[in-house]
């Protein structure tokens, strides 16, 4: 009941909803609007992949070694590879070591003409030593190898650890230094990726594209498996796939691979 | 996000007064829209009951169930008017001028009542007038404000590339957008209330007329 200040008589006034609450709500419904423009969708992002910056100079090949697709170049696994070479020399090494005590005991009566001047006791001690270090060396190298495969495949993705790390694919088993064709196709497909952050009004834009490639690596087809929404964007994408004539090395066999086209991976570029 | 946070402090002043009024303005349209909602639906049903009705005294008695309803703060003002001065004409001698005194002053109490409704079913639409109308233009200051600030560093780094101009004309523009995000829905609701609270007055008009015709009969059967 509040006063009536012209007849001094008390009024009731009709029941009003709170102001407060209403409040409340409005600011709920503005900050529920702002979520959406910014940081919701992003939460709710469901691609989020390691992204490596790939030289484009380096080519993918066929059975990467295990390393870091965005490792320097000076880096080129040249060194592991010669000790990986002796890999020829290792089988003799495996099964050259009972020879020589084979040797001695079963072949002494035949061949002693042909071989004795060369190998006395000593010699053969000396080759042992020397295959049991070279083997050593060996064991050291893959060790490291393994090393280098198992920090690799953590994904750091800080730009820390590419310098030391060699050129290969985290998860990769093979023996070739490079990128897979994949990795290769997706650093290809950024580079030839032309959009300006400003052309779109929202920056968490992101499409995924599954590719077609011949077996001598031609682009067959492409479509969409989801649109961004934003015209400008899925435009920028085609084109971008388009410019993917042939591929830098042939699958081989028809390859069918799916890309996301993330803007926030773009502009990061 | 990314386009606020890289603005200037005078564009960031005024998205801070846009976003105020826009808080206010969507509060006040959630208020009005229960306020009128509530009188609008009340004020039917408190008419099927006021002629429902024979008595004046039975009607006062149920009031108070459609108490959102403007009307029935008309009619309450209007029947403690009238008995008022019946009771007054009943310990006095009855003076053959007092019938007409007694229907003016009850017509001045209906036209007090739908004053003081108006005025509450007003309430707050100013602030919504003022969103519409001034909102653009605030926007319009602080894009105007950006977009000198943008051209004074495209001056310093002398370069008038897309990429250096864009982004803070792009910055800039964020002002204008907010301004209009918070001005349309002002404009908008502000027309739809005013256009039911000059229904819901001119729903009070007639009910005061009907009122008064009422107390007039009442008179000349005595």
């Amino acid at each position: 009941m509040t006063g009536n200040r012209y007849t001094g008589r008390a009024r009731r006034p009709a029941p009003e909803p709170k102001f407060g609450r209403m409040l409340l709500i409005s600011m709920a419904l503005h900050l529920l609007v702002l979520g959406l423009f910014t940081g919701l969708p992003s939460s709710i992002d469901p691609v989020r992949r390691p992204v490596y910056y790939v030289d484009l100079t380096r080519l993918p090949v066929a059975d990467p070694q295990a390393g870091r697709p965005d490792a320097r170049p000076k880096e080129v696994v040249k060194k592991p590879t010669p000790a990986a070479k002796p890999a020829t020399v290792k089988k003799p090494t495996a099964d050259v070591r009972p020879k020589p005590t084979a040797k001695p005991v079963t072949t002494t009566p035949p061949k002693p003409t042909a071989v004795k001047p060369g190998i006395s006791e000593a010699d053969i001690s000396k080759k042992l030593a020397k295959m049991r270090e070279e083997q050593e060396r060996k064991d050291e190298i893959q060790a490291l190898k393994d090393k280098l495969a198992a920090l690799a495949a953590t994904d750091t993705r800080g730009e820390d650890a590419a310098p030391v790390a060699p050129l290969g694919m985290p998860d990769a088993r093979g023996d070739e230094a490079g990128v897979s064709t994949e990795v290769w196709l997706q650093a290809y497909l950024k580079e030839m990726w032309r959009l300006s952050r400003y052309q779109v009004s929202n920056l968490d834009l992101w499409c995924k594209v599954q590719i077609d490639f011949s077996a001598d690596g031609r682009l067959l087809n492409f479509k969409f498996l989801r649109e961004s929404g934003d015209v400008l964007f899925d435009d920028s994408v085609r084109t971008a796939v388009l410019k993917v004539d042939k591929l830098e090395r042939a699958p081989g066999k028809f390859w069918q691979v799916e890309v996301v086209f993330n803007l926030k991976d773009l502009i990061k570029k | 996000m990314d386009l606020i946070a890289g603005a200037g402090l005078v564009v960031k002043l005024v998205l801070l007064v846009l976003v105020y009024f826009s808080v206010v303005s969507w509060t006040i349209i959630f208020f009005k829209l229960r306020v009128v909602h509530k009188a609008t639906r009340d004020s039917e049903r408190f008419l099927d009951f006021f002629w429902s009705k024979k008595r004046f005294d039975i009607i006062h008695q149920g009031v108070g169930e459609f108490a959102s309803s403007p009307l029935t703060v008309l009619f309450r003002e209007g029947y403690q008017e009238l008995a008022r001065t019946q009771k007054r004409q009943d310990g006095d001698d009855v003076i053959p001028a007092a019938e007409l005194g007694r229907v003016e002053n009850v017509a001045r109490a209906l036209r007090r009542a739908t004053t003081q409704e108006t005025q509450r079913l007003e309430k707050f639409l100013t602030f919504l007038a003022t969103t519409g109308s001034t909102a653009p233009f605030i926007g319009l200051f602080g894009t105007v404000w950006g977009i000198m600030d943008a051209f004074r560093n495209i001056g310093q780094t002398g370069s008038a590339s897309l990429a250096v101009v864009a982004p803070g004309i792009s910055e800039a523009l964020v002002a204008t957008a907010i301004g209009l995000v918070a001005a349309i829905p002002a404009v908008v609701a502000y027309n739809h209330f005013v256009n039911k609270v000059n229904v819901l007055t001119g729903e009070m008009d007639n009910f005061s007329q009907e009122f008064l015709n009422i107390v007039e009969h009442m008179g000349r059967r005595g």
